[in-house]
């Protein structure tokens, strides 16, 4: 009786307990590193220093910090604090096998799987408006097993040639699906293959969203209220929430009652979406007709039919207004070379991934030049290359660093990639690189790429304490990571066990 | 002697330039007309580059058509030939390089390669598209002096049909690596009985299209009419299996007849717009192929190209045949001409009373019989594997080894430049320095076949795009 009284009682403590280690520590109570090598990412780092921090933000920083009465003091003992590591561009958890094509042998049958396969990737698709958010599984411990290797901010980005979708922030800590996205639409996904297919489609998605432009810029009486409504940044959320509706139909009835999505599902509707809004731009004077005459016929009200707007056209024409950007798969060159004829006059603000350095087909530095004039900064895989039939190791990016343009590093998707990122960027230092370049790469870098610069990246007063706390120098073998925290709340501890 | 067409010149650099660069050489033409300020000459400088020359002074040119003019003087503007001769107008601000001492050439045109650059053969629905004119290949392709080759796709089996293309070997340049598309089609030998009847039907079939077409024409003599069968007349000749149904689906236009099923490519072939080229089923030359050793005789297999080529009244290629020799004359008569490998061997089939096998003198036998020759290596691909010297790195000696047949010496320079351009179908375009022609020569230290010989600068396009100090392939190598 006694006992399960005092269960009974003790039960909504143990929940608010949990509730606070599992989600973010909203401690009143400041917390103080002290005695710290502070690399802030965007001054010098100040030796001996202090960095305090109240409600997931920092306070102070500097070398004489006041700490206040009833501050939790975590002691550096000399090591090193640097702020969380910012991952633009991650496929953790995302489920689903990228598609290959094997493409048929002439002279073969039909069913001969001996094909060859080509790497790269299948048919391309315009689902510029899709979001990644809406299939994602919140309750994957991938997220924060990330966050406890380091990975504060965290960024995932659909898979897919051509416009795949739109990417998400999402919120490690979080264990349910309530407030586990925090951003759907950070930017929006373009890969360009060499490959007819994929060029015609960016070619006619990037029409399609010009040609949006176009007319959300002519009728300056009615949309106006829609024109604003895409001025402010995080608007294209309102269209989006309204418009993606019929488009997504199928989706998300499917998705509504099961959280869990299915990996199996996701791929097929692509292909069943796809021609919809492809066809669609094209046809439109058709299209005008057909539905002037549909709405004679069974319905007096036309305007209102005419409201309803490709969503992803909305979502490119945003992008060609600039109130968006675009990370931009592009591996090569050659690829460069392709994606420059597809996309034509077409600007929009732009970052580049560079997954790996492909010498086969150019390595990115040959086209440092073009790059710049398209004023992108290139994310890449932290890695050396060799030039083929050659044993010389090259540093692929420092060499774009040598040309002129920001680089910043892609993070790994697992924990023993995220374990290993500081051995790669040693690996880098003492392939030419500046410390502190490398170490900006994976924090303010990436952070400027999102356009968070201001909340994420460096450890600045109001910025988000998102620290990481090493024994000694992050690029030095010997040091380890002691802690992480996240929003001013320690996630990890005693890294050594 | 002096080459020159200065009428000419601009007018086929106008035409020429619809291929790849139509905006950009529009805009050039139109400016100059209305530019009556001084102000705009810089607009044009930021909106279309001022014209390039190049000036290669000095060198003993080999036209490529079998003459040779000692110390001349070749100017390139932009990526045409301007001028070649003795002496020539120099251009204020050209680019000089002295080549003197040195041998000017043609680049050399590898007749079927792969690699450089190239697109996967399979799967493929635009070849631009999967062009990689970053390919470190192009270097090296260039280092050995090819500037361009010809590239088969897909191929047709029992009737004509195939993807090809000439691409060049302009690094860093996707606009300006594809020469042409679809200038010629394949198909394989020998055809049974029953492919050679449905072969004929189908032939015959076009012609009597054709027929239909000329007497509508008579009928209804519109200048209008006749425009609009052109158009009509190329979708249909798309040889793939969408392009059929199009065809078939989108009916007759115009009350013009619709082409007959399968012989879209033969109408090609009848009104010259394409080249045929005869298997000889060796494979696409690769290492395998190669591999399998000495090679039958095929004096059939000849006999039956000669016959396709009587059936549409037009010449074809045989691709490397290896006794084309013994029935040199009959091919000279159907016009067709000849790819070989003149290291190719075969022995000779002893129960049978006419010449068989191969013969190291086959290039001059056909060439004596006024067949043309394009050589090709025996590997189609540059390789650094078990097969040196018997890849594209060598093209030169394969074409020296139809010397050694007894093949003239100037002559043997045609085969791997304006005699392969035109098996490909772009003798146009490609294959010497004459006016008017695509920029692309080599600078060489010594004669163009001869083994020890080196590219010392490649020029594609009117670009420089291969120096041999610049690089890393030959630059070791002093003399």
């Amino acid at each position: 009786m006694s006992l399960s009284r005092l269960l009974l009682g003790l039960t909504p403590i143990l929940g608010l307990t949990l509730s606070a280690a599992t989600a973010v520590a909203q401690d009143e109570r400041p917390v103080a590193i002290t005695n710290a090598r502070i690399l802030t990412m965007s001054g010098k780092p100040i030796d001996n220093g202090t960095v305090l921090m109240q409600e997931g933000v920092i306070k102070q920083v500097g070398k004489k910090v006041k700490v206040p009465a009833g501050a939790k003091v975590i002691d550096a003992e000399g090591g090193t604090v640097m702020p969380g590591l910012v991952h633009a561009w991650s496929k953790a958890g995302l489920r689903g096998r990228r598609q290959t094509t094997t493409t048929r042998m002439p002279g073969m049958p039909r069913r001969f799987r001996g094909g060859r396969r080509f790497g790269s990737s299948a048919s391309a698709v315009n689902k510029a408006g899709k979001k990644v958010s809406d299939s994602l599984y919140a309750r994957q411990d991938i997220f924060h097993d990330l966050l406890e290797c380091g990975v504060t901010t965290l960024v995932l980005a659909p898979d897919g040639v051509g416009f795949p979708g739109l990417s998400a922030q999402i919120e490690p800590t979080a264990k349910h699906e309530e407030g586990f996205i925090l951003d759907d639409d950070a930017y929006v996904v373009v890969e360009c293959i060499a490959k007819s297919q994929a060029k015609n489609t960016v070619k006619s998605a990037l029409d399609a969203g010009k040609k949006a432009l176009e007319e959300r810029k002519k009728p300056k009486e009615e949309p106006k209220k829609d024109d604003k409504a895409a001025a402010k940044k995080p608007t294209g959320k309102p269209e989006k929430k309204t418009d993606p509706k019929p488009a997504d139909k199928k989706d998300k009835p499917k998705e509504e009652p099961k959280p869990t999505p299915k990996p199996k599902d996701d791929p097929k509707p692509k292909p069943k979406d796809d021609p919809k809004p492809k066809e669609d731009p094209k046809k439109d004077p058709k299209k005008d007709e057909a539905k002037k005459a549909d709405d004679k016929s069974k319905k007096p009200a036309p305007k209102k039919r005419e409201k309803k707007k490709d969503p992803n056209a909305e979502v490119v024409a945003d992008l060609l207004d600039k109130k968006r950007r675009a990370f931009v798969v592009m591996g090569s060159a050659n690829q460069l070379a392709h994606y420059m004829d597809a996309v034509g006059d077409h600007r929009f603000p732009m970052t580049i991934v560079a997954q790996r350095d492909n010498t086969r087909e150019g390595s990115l530095h040959m086209v440092a030049k073009k790059l710049e004039e398209l004023e992108a900064g290139v994310l890449m895989a932290p890695e050396l290359s060799t030039q083929t039939h050659s044993n010389r190791v090259s540093s692929p990016s420092e060499e774009l660093r040598k040309a002129g343009l920001e680089v910043g590093f892609l993070i790994g998707d697992s924990k023993s990639a995220v374990r290993g990122l500081f051995f790669k960027l040693i690996d880098l230092v003492r392939h030419g690189a500046k410390p502190q370049d490398v170490l900006r790469g994976v924090t303010a870098v990436p952070a400027k790429m999102l356009g968070m610069d201001k909340q994420v990246g460096t450890i600045g007063k109001g910025k988000q304490a998102n620290l990481l706390l090493f024994t000694g120098d992050p690029l030095d073998p010997t040091s380890s990571l002691r802690s992480v925290f996240y929003r001013g709340a320690e996630v990890r501890k005693d890294a050594n066990q | 002697m002096m080459l020159r067409l200065p009428h000419l010149a601009p007018a086929a650099a106008a035409l020429l330039s619809l291929f790849a660069f139509a905006p950009n050489v529009v805009a050039q033409d139109s400016k100059p007309a209305s530019r009556p300020d001084e102000s705009t000459p810089e607009k044009k400088d930021e909106k279309s580059e001022p014209d390039r020359h190049m000036v290669i002074r000095g060198g003993d040119v080999h036209i490529g058509n079998g003459s040779v003019l000692r110390r001349a003087t070749v100017v390139l503007k932009n990526d045409k030939i301007e001028a070649v001769g003795h002496d020539v107008e120099i251009p204020e601000g050209a680019t000089e390089i002295d080549a003197s001492g040195k041998v000017v050439s043609p680049g050399f045109v590898a007749v079927r390669a792969g690699g450089f650059g190239a697109p996967n053969s399979f799967g493929l629905d635009s070849i631009k598209d999967g062009l990689n004119p970053y390919d470190p290949q192009i270097k090296l392709g260039l280092a050995v002096g090819i500037t361009s080759f010809g590239m088969l796709a897909s191929g047709g089996r029992d009737t004509p049909k195939g993807k090809s293309a000439v691409i060049k070997l302009a690094p860093e340049d996707l606009e300006g690596m594809l020469c042409e598309e679809g200038s010629f089609v394949s198909m394989r030998v020998p055809l049974d009985r029953k492919q050679w009847k449905a072969f004929r039907e189908n032939v015959e079939k076009a012609r009597e299209y054709k027929k239909k077409l000329a007497e509508k024409k008579n009928a209804k003599p519109d200048a209008t009419k006749k425009e609009e069968k052109k158009p009509e007349a190329k979708p249909s000749g798309r040889p793939t299996r969408r392009g059929r149904r199009g065809s078939s689906s989108s009916g007759s236009k115009d009350g013009t007849p619709k082409p007959p099923r399968g012989t879209e490519t033969i109408l090609k072939i009848l009104d010259g717009e394409t080249t045929l080229w005869i298997d000889f089923g060796n494979g696409g030359g690769g290492f395998f192929s190669f591999m399998r050793g000495p090679r039958q005789p095929d004096n059939g297999k000849v006999k039956q190209a000669c016959e396709i080529a009587e059936l549409l009244g037009t010449g074809v290629v045989m691709d490397r045949p290896v006794s084309a020799w013994a029935l040199a004359d009959e091919i000279a008569r159907t016009g067709s001409s000849v790819v070989l490998v003149p290291r190719d061997r075969a022995e000779p089939d002893k129960g049978r009373p006419e010449n068989t096998g191969s013969n190291l003198a086959s290039a001059r036998i056909l060439d004596e019989a006024g067949v043309p020759v394009a050589v090709i290596s025996p590997s189609t691909r540059l390789s650094n594997d078990g097969i040196m010297g018997q890849d594209l790195s060598t093209l030169h000696v394969d074409a020296a080894f139809a010397v050694r047949g007894g093949l003239d010496n100037r002559k043997a320079l045609r085969t791997i430049t304006l005699d392969a351009a035109k098996t490909l179908g772009v003798g146009s375009r490609i294959g010497s320095i004459e006016v008017g022609k695509d920029a692309d020569v080599l600078i060489l230290d010594g004669d163009p076949l001869h083994y020890r010989t080196l590219v010392d600068t490649a020029i594609v396009n009117g670009k420089i795009a291969y120096e041999r100090h610049k690089e890393p392939y030959y630059s070791h190598i002093k003399r």
